[in-house]
């Protein structure tokens, strides 16, 4: 595994349902991130913002938009899965979304403050689930998988977690 | 977004009427104005919330309806999806969006959980960064489409960029009967 590309290594998802004590340390990592991505950037500064975290790579700005996309349609994920049974949800082309005008144009504040808004509302979400709902379901057509809400919520900790470490490369 | 509904014209239910979707190309003129439209509204939805103030939000706006603080939720929740399926049509052709329970989003936990300010910080966010990138499609990328499986439609941008900024001023209206109650 590349460690520039994996800096905190694959996700591990979680092949038994998890105890209420490791979900409350996940749903925390969740709750920190908006805070600990907004501290990053500010100790990168605008500039070195603009630079890949590894050649080829995602700059730190479009890794910050990249994170408020894809954490809004996690969101959506949850919620598809509590609203409806096993759910397929709607895969998106997270490189072209990347390379659409307004993660060129916006500030990453922008995407800061969205993530800082969303991660309470799911984050709200996550600690009001009783437990029956954590083995709820949705299918992704693409992979052909089917994931349990638990194992959604570690992935995403993970997925988090993984791009915090891109911007942590960005400092070293 | 608005169900198809016997009592069609209730002024109540539908405070600024049903949206008129254009049938040809729009010029950049209207479109600028529906993009402002979709500018104005976090602030709009903001002021009106202070205006109603925080026990009248606890209120239906008719009865049977959500109230003033499911109204806010729903919005964010909601212009979320728009937003991603302006996304979709743009990297994807003619893509099928994902349609979702409005009704059953709006009973989950964190709408009575969350207070509104933290759906009116994500809805300042989002608008942002949707009129950024409406601001900059291109003529072409106006006449995208994605197709809507529930209403077995398929909407242009333009069309659909009609369809959300109505989408917008007809929940503010929902606030404004509060407001006026």
């Amino acid at each position: 595994m590349d460690a520039l590309r994996y800096p905190i290594g694959p996700p591990q998802l979680p092949m038994n349902p998890l105890t209420a004590t490791e979900r409350a340390a996940l749903i925390q990592q969740l709750a920190e991130l908006p805070a600990q991505l907004a501290a990053a950037a500010e100790r990168l500064g605008a500039v070195r913002l603009q630079q890949p975290y590894r050649p080829g790579g995602w700059t730190g700005h479009q890794v910050i938009h990249h994170v408020a996309d894809s954490h809004l349609n996690s969101y959506v994920r949850f919620k598809l899965a509590l609203t409806e049974d096993n759910p397929t949800i709607k895969p998106y082309d997270e490189a072209t979304w990347a390379t659409l005008p307004d993660v060129a144009a916006e500030p990453a504040s922008v995407s800061l403050s969205l993530l800082a808004s969303l991660h309470q509302r799911w984050v709200a979400l996550l600690q009001h689930l009783p437990e029956a709902q954590w083995q709820r379901t949705f299918f992704h057509p693409e992979s052909r998988k089917t994931t349990t809400l638990d194992q959604a919520l570690a992935l995403y900790a993970w997925h988090g977690r993984h791009h915090l470490a891109h911007l942590a490369l960005l400092e070293a | 977004m608005a169900s198809p509904s016997p009592s069609v014209d209730d002024p109540i239910r539908f405070p600024i009427g049903r949206p008129t979707l254009p049938t040809a190309p729009l010029s950049p003129a209207e479109r600028a104005t529906y993009i402002q439209q979709l500018a104005d509204l976090p602030a709009q939805l903001t002021a009106a919330t202070r205006r109603a103030g925080g026990e009248r939000l606890q209120q239906p706006y008719r009865p049977g309806g959500w109230t003033g603080r499911q109204v806010i939720h729903h919005v964010a929740d909601t212009h979320q999806q728009l937003y991603s399926r302006f996304r979709l049509a743009l990297t994807e052709d003619n893509p099928t969006v994902r349609p979702f329970d409005e009704a059953g989003w709006a009973e989950l936990p964190d709408v009575a959980a969350t207070p509104i300010t933290v759906s009116l910080s994500l809805l300042e966010a989002l608008h942002q960064r949707w009129v950024i990138l409406l601001q900059h499609l291109t003529e072409a990328q106006w006449q995208r489409t994605f197709y809507h499986p529930r209403y077995h439609t398929t909407l242009t941008l333009e069309q659909a960029l009609v369809q959300y900024a109505w989408h917008g001023r007809h929940h503010l209206g929902h606030l404004g009967l509060l407001a006026q109650a």
